[in-house]
C-alpha cells in the first residue's frame, strides 16, 4: 500500500468521524418529515455534545473503575474498528489477512465494556439494558460473520480492504443476488446493533422498554458525551459497511469517492428514518427471530455462491 | 531438569503428608510444588526451543514394563502449563486452604496436589504405554482425592464417584488401545503402528477418542467435568480445568499420528463433537447459578474449540492440505495454553470470592470489585480474555481458528465446504454467547451492590492469593502482545502432531495481532488523557445510583444470575431443558390459603446428557447386574462359580484357532 492510499483512507476516516453525529440528526429529520413536524436541526447532536462536555459529572457511589473506563474503551474500540474498513473504497489504513475477525472482535470489546459499566451501577434498569444488549448481540454477531462470509466467497479474499475494495466491483457483475442479500442482512444488523426500530426505539421515554438508552442512564457530563458520540459513530460505521458493500467506488477519484461515501451514509440514515417512521417496534422476544431472519438472508446469499 | 521436577514433587508429597501441623504442611507442600513447577517449566521450555528429543531408559520390575521417558517438543508443549499453573496454584492454595477444612485434610490436599503434578508430568513424558497408564491412574486418583476434599458435602462425594467411574471407563479404553497397539508392534513402547493391527485404525481412533476425550471434556463424555471441577478446592479446579483436560488432548495429539494417515471421517467426527461442545458448553455455562459450575461448563466450551482445531488439523492431513493442518493444530495447541492461563485466573479469582463470601451461588456475591482491587481487576481481565476480546490472549487462538475456517471455506469444495461453514457459524455463536456468559459472571459476582451481608464484608485475600492471579492476568496480556514467539515455539509440537503440516504459516499470520494491544493502549491513553483534561475543568459529585424515580432501590432489585441470561436461555430452552423447582417452605402456612405463604423457587439446569442418557443407562446396567448377581441373596459360592466359569471360558479360548496360537 502506498502513501497516497494512506492519505485518502485517512481522509475518508476523517469524513466518517466528523459526519457521524449528523447521521443521527438526519434520522430524526426524516422521522419529523414523516410526522409532519419541522424537527430538530441536523446538527443538534453536535450542540448536545458541546453542552455535555462543559458540564460536571455525577458518579454513583456503587461504581468502580470499570464505569469510568467504559466510555473510553467504547470509543477506542469503535475508532480502532473503523481503521480496518477501506472507507475510501480502495484500502484501509490498517489491513492484514483475517482483519475481518478483528473487526468483529473490536465491536465485541466495546460491547463488553458498555455492558459491564451498566452492571457496575447495580441498577435494575441498567442490568435490564445490559441483558438485552448481550441477547441481541448473541444473535447479531453470527449475522455479521455470515455477511462477511458471503463477501469472502464472492471476492475470494480475506482482508476487508480487498473484500470491500476493488475485488467487490468485479464480484457485483456476477454475484449480484448474493451481494444484495448480504447488504440487506447488514441493514437489519445495523438496526439491531444500534438499537433502532424495530428492535428498540431510541425515542422512547419509558426505561422498561429501552435497550441502549437504559444502559447509559447513569453516565453524565463528558462521559455521556463520549458515549453519545460513540453511539453515533457505531451507527455511522455500520452505515459505512452497507455503503461499501452496495456502492463499489473503484475507479472514482478521491473527491468523487468521498462525496459518494458521504452521500451513501446520508441515504442509509434516511432509510433508517423511514423504517422508524413506518414500523412499530417488535415485542422483545420476537427480536431474535428478526435477527435470525437476517442471518437466513445472508445464508441464502452464501448458498448461491457455493460452487 | 525433568527428573528433578518429578523428584521434588514426589518428595514434596511425602513431606506434606509427614509434616506436623497445617502451616508446615502448607509450606513444604507449596514450596515443593513451586520448585517442581519451576524445574518442569524450564524443562518444557528447553524441549520446545531445542526441538531435539531427549530419551531416558531405565529397567522396571513390572512384566513387559520399562521406565522410558521422552522429552520432545510435544511433551514440552504440555509440560510447560503443568509447571506454570502447578506452581502458581500451589502458592494460591497455601493461602486458600488456611481457612478451609482441618489440618489433616490440608496435609492430604498438598500431598495429592504434588502427586497430581508429578503424574501429569509423567503422562506427557512417558514413552512406554504401561508407564503412561500407571501415571494416568496416579493422576486420576490423586485428583479424585482433591475432588472429595470437602467430603462432608454430599455433592462432593457424588461428584467423586461420578469422576471415578468416568475416569476408569476412560482408562479401560486407553488400556485396550495400548494392548492392540502393543500386539501389532511387539512392544509397549509408544511408537507408530509397525504392521496391520488386529482391528481397523478407525476403531483405534475411536478408542483414543473415548479414552483421552473423556479426560479432555469432549462432548458427550464431559458429564463428570462440571461436578468434579466445581467440587475441588479452587486452586485444584484451576489445575484440573486449565491443565488436566490438556492431558486428554495430549493423548490425542500423541496417538493420532501413530495410527498412520488419518481418514477424513476422523476429522469430521472431531469437528462435529467440537462444535457441539463449544456451543452446548457455553449455553450451559450461561444457565448455571453456581459460579464454579459456570466456569467448568466454559471449560467444556473451550475443550470444544480445541477439539474443533484438532479436527481441522486431522482433516488437513486427510486432504493433504498442509496449511489447514498446520493452522488447525497450532490453533488447538495455542488455545489450550491460552485457556490454561485465563481459566486459572477465573477459578482462582471467583474461587476466592466464593470462599470469602461463603457461597458459590452467584446471587450471594456482588460488589466485590469496589473493595477487592487486585483480585477483582485480575479476574475481570481473565473474563475479558476468555470472552476472546482483542488485546488479550484467547483472541489470538480463536482468531487463528476462525482464520483457518475461512481459509478452508475458500479452498474446500462440496461437503467439506459446507461443514466448514457450519463450524464457522458454531464458533462465532459460541464466541458471542461467551461474551454474555462472562459479562454475567463479572457483572453479577464482582460489580453492582453486594447481594448478601457476607459479600458486603468479605475481606480481600492476602498477597499469597493475589500474586498468582496478577501474574496469570499479566501473562494473558503478554501472550497477546507477543503472539509471534509464542506461536513460533509451538512449531515443533505441531510438526510431531501432523508431519505434513505447514508449521510456519500460523506464525506469519498472527504477526499483525501483536499490534492490537499496543494500538488499543495507545488510543486509550490518548482518549483518556483528553478525557482527564476535560474532567479537570468540570465539577465531580458522588451520589447513589439513579433509581428512575424510585426512592428505595435495594441490592435484591439488581439483575441476577438467571435474569441476566434469560433472553438467551429462553431461546435455547429446547436445548437447555431448564426446570423450575418450586415448593412451599415448611411452616409458611397452609398452601392454597388466601394469603401468600413463603415459598422456594429455583430454576435448575442440569445436564440432559446426564439426566436422559447416562443415568438411565447406568441404572439399567445396575438392574441387570443385580439380576445376574441373584438379587439380595448373593453368596460367596455363587461368586466362586462365576470365577470358575470365567476361567473355563478363557481356557477354552486358547483352543480357538486365531486367538490361542
Amino acid at each position: 500500500m502506498n502513501h497516497a492510499h494512506v492519505g485518502s483512507s485517512l481522509a475518508a476516516l476523517a469524513v466518517l468521524l466528523v459526519i457521524a453525529p449528523a447521521l443521527s440528526g438526519v434520522v430524526v429529520r426524516t422521522k419529523s418529515a414523516f410526522a409532519g413536524r419541522r424537527g430538530a436541526p441536523v446538527g443538534q447532536l453536535y450542540w448536545d455534545l458541546f453542552k455535555l462536555m462543559r458540564k460536571g459529572t455525577v458518579y454513583s457511589t456503587t461504581t468502580t473503575w470499570i464505569f469510568r473506563a467504559a466510555p473510553v474503551v467504547v470509543l477506542v474500540s469503535l475508532t480502532a474498528a473503523s481503521l480496518l474498513l477501506p472507507l475510501d473504497g480502495q484500502a484501509s489504513p490498517v489491513q492484514f489477512s483475517g482483519d475481518l475477525i478483528a473487526f468483529a472482535g473490536l465491536l465485541a470489546l466495546g460491547r463488553f465494556a458498555l455492558v459491564l459499566a451498566g452492571l457496575d451501577t447495580g441498577s435494575s434498569f441498567e442490568g435490564m439494558g445490559a441483558s438485552r444488549e448481550v441477547t441481541v448481540a448473541s444473535f447479531a454477531e453470527p449475522v455479521l460473520f455470515l455477511g462477511f462470509l458471503g463477501l469472502v466467497l464472492a471476492t475470494r479474499r480475506l482482508t476487508l480492504s480487498a473484500m470491500l475494495g476493488p475485488a467487490l466491483t468485479a464480484a457485483w457483475a456476477h454475484q449480484t443476488a448474493s451481494l444484495a442479500l448480504v447488504a440487506l442482512a447488514f441493514f437489519v444488523l445495523l438496526l439491531a446493533e444500534n438499537s433502532r426500530v424495530p428492535v428498540d426505539d431510541p425515542a422512547t421515554h419509558l426505561e422498561l422498554t429501552m435497550i441502549h438508552e437504559v444502559i447509559v442512564l447513569d453516565h453524565s457530563g463528558p462521559d455521556l458525551a463520549v458515549i453519545l458520540y460513540a453511539s453515533s459513530l457505531k451507527l455511522a460505521l455500520f452505515a459505512a459497511l452497507i455503503v461499501e458493500v452496495a456502492v463499489p467506488r473503484d475507479g472514482l477519484g478521491l473527491g468523487w469517492s468521498l462525496a459518494a461515501f458521504a452521500g451513501g451514509l446520508l441515504v442509509v440514515a434516511m432509510a433508517v428514518g423511514v423504517v422508524e417512521s413506518v414500523m412499530a417496534r417488535l415485542r422483545l422476544n420476537r427480536v431474535p427471530q428478526l435477527i435470525v431472519g437476517a442471518g437466513a438472508l445472508a445464508l441464502f446469499g452464501i448458498i448461491l455462491l457455493l460452487r | 531438569m525433568l527428573a528433578l521436577a518429578i523428584g521434588v514433587w514426589g518428595l514434596g508429597a511425602l513431606g506434606a503428608l509427614l509434616a506436623r501441623g497445617r502451616a508446615s504442611a502448607s509450606v513444604v507442600g507449596a514450596l515443593s510444588a513451586v520448585a517442581g513447577g519451576a524445574a518442569a517449566s524450564a524443562a518444557g521450555v528447553q524441549a520446545l526451543v531445542s526441538g531435539a528429543p531427549v530419551l531416558w531408559h531405565w529397567p522396571w520390575a513390572v512384566p513387559a514394563g520399562a521406565l522410558m521417558l521422552r522429552l520432545d517438543p510435544m511433551a514440552g508443549a504440555f509440560l510447560l502449563p503443568v509447571g506454570v499453573i502447578g506452581a502458581l496454584g500451589a502458592v494460591y492454595g497455601a493461602g486458600y486452604l488456611r481457612g478451609h477444612g482441618s489440618a489433616a485434610s490440608t496435609r492430604v490436599a498438598f500431598a495429592a496436589y504434588n502427586v497430581l503434578c508429578a503424574g501429569m508430568a509423567l503422562v506427557v513424558t512417558a514413552n512406554h504405554m504401561l508407564l503412561l497408564i500407571v501415571a494416568w491412574e496416579g493422576m486420576t486418583l490423586s485428583s479424585w482425592v482433591l475432588v472429595v476434599h470437602d467430603h462432608a458435602a454430599a455433592e462432593a462425594r457424588a461428584a467423586g464417584v461420578q469422576y471415578l467411574v468416568a475416569g476408569h471407563l476412560a482408562t479401560a479404553a486407553i488400556l485396550l488401545l495400548a494392548l492392540v497397539m502393543a500386539a501389532a508392534n511387539g512392544s509397549f513402547a509408544i511408537a507408530p503402528l509397525a504392521g496391520p493391527a488386529a482391528v481397523p485404525a478407525g476403531l483405534l481412533f475411536v478408542l483414543a477418542l473415548v479414552g483421552f476425550g473423556t479426560k479432555a471434556g469432549i462432548v458427550p463424555a464431559h458429564v463428570w467435568l462440571p461436578d468434579a471441577h466445581a467440587s475441588a478446592p479452587s486452586h485444584v479446579s484451576a489445575l484440573m480445568s486449565g491443565v488436566m483436560i490438556t492431558m486428554g488432548f495430549y493423548g490425542l495429539a500423541r496417538f493420532l499420528p501413530l495410527l498412520g494417515v488419518p481418514a477424513a471421517w476422523w476429522g469430521y467426527v472431531l469437528v462435529a463433537l467440537g462444535a457441539a461442545g463449544l456451543t452446548g458448553g457455553i449455553l450451559f455455562s450461561l444457565a448455571q447459578r453456581d459460579v464454579k459450575r459456570a466456569l467448568a461448563y466454559s471449560t467444556v466450551e473451550n475443550a470444544g474449540l480445541a477439539t474443533l482445531g484438532i479436527g481441522l488439523g486431522v482433516l488437513g492431513a486427510a486432504w493433504h492440505d498442509p496449511i489447514l493442518s498446520g493452522l488447525g493444530w497450532t490453533a488447538a495447541l495455542l488455545h489450550l495454553w491460552n485457556h490454561a492461563l485465563a481459566k486459572s485466573v477465573l477459578f482462582l479469582g471467583f474461587g476466592a470470592a466464593a470462599q470469602r463470601a461463603g457461597s458459590r451461588d452467584l446471587d450471594a456475591l456482588g460488589g466485590l470489585l469496589a473493595r477487592w482491587r487486585w483480585v477483582g481487576s485480575a479476574t475481570t481481565v481473565g473474563a475479558g480474555a476468555i470472552a476472546a476480546l482483542p488485546g488479550l490472549n484467547v483472541f489470538v487462538s480463536e482468531w487463528l481458528l476462525l482464520r483457518a475456517l475461512f481459509g478452508a471455506v475458500l479452498r474446500g469444495s462440496g461437503a467439506g465446504e459446507v461443514v466448514m461453514i457450519a463450524a464457522l457459524i458454531a464458533v462465532v455463536m459460541g464466541g458471542a454467547i461467551a461474551l454474555a456468559a462472562f459479562a454475567r459472571l463479572v457483572g453479577v459476582a464482582l460489580l453492582g451492590a453486594p447481594r448478601t451481608p457476607a459479600a458486603a464484608s468479605a475481606p480481600e485475600p492476602g498477597w499469597t492469593m493475589r500474586a498468582p492471579l496478577i501474574v496469570l492476568a499479566a501473562a494473558c496480556a503478554a501472550v497477546a502482545a507477543a503472539p509471534v514467539p509464542v506461536t513460533g515455539v509451538l512449531a515443533g509440537a505441531v510438526a510431531l502432531a501432523s508431519p505434513l503440516a505447514d508449521t510456519r504459516i500460523a506464525t506469519a499470520l498472527v504477526q499483525p495481532l501483536g499490534l492490537v494491544l499496543p494500538a488499543l493502549v495507545l488510543l486509550g491513553a490518548l482518549t483518556a488523557g483528553a478525557r482527564a483534561a476535560v474532567r479537570r475543568a468540570g465539577a465531580r459529585r458522588y451520589s447513589a445510583t439513579w433509581g428512575c424515580g424510585y426512592g428505595a432501590p435495594s441490592a435484591a432489585m439488581q439483575y441476577g444470575s438467571t435474569s441476566f441470561g434469560s433472553g438467551i436461555t429462553a431461546v435455547f430452552q429446547p436445548v437447555l431443558q431448564a426446570r423450575i423447582e418450586r415448593e412451599a417452605v415448611p411452616g409458611g402456612g397452609p398452601a392454597g390459603a388466601l394469603w401468600p405463604v413463603s415459598a422456594r423457587w429455583a430454576s435448575v439446569t442440569d445436564d440432559p446428557a446426564l439426566r436422559r442418557g447416562y443415568r438411565p443407562l447406568f441404572a439399567r446396567i445396575g438392574r441387570v447386574a443385580a439380576r445376574v448377581r441373584g438379587g439380595e441373596r448373593a453368596r460367596v459360592t455363587t461368586s466362586v462359580l462365576y470365577l470358575v466359569a470365567a476361567l473355563v471360558l478363557l481356557l477354552g479360548m486358547l483352543f480357538v484357532p486365531g486367538i490361542g496360537a
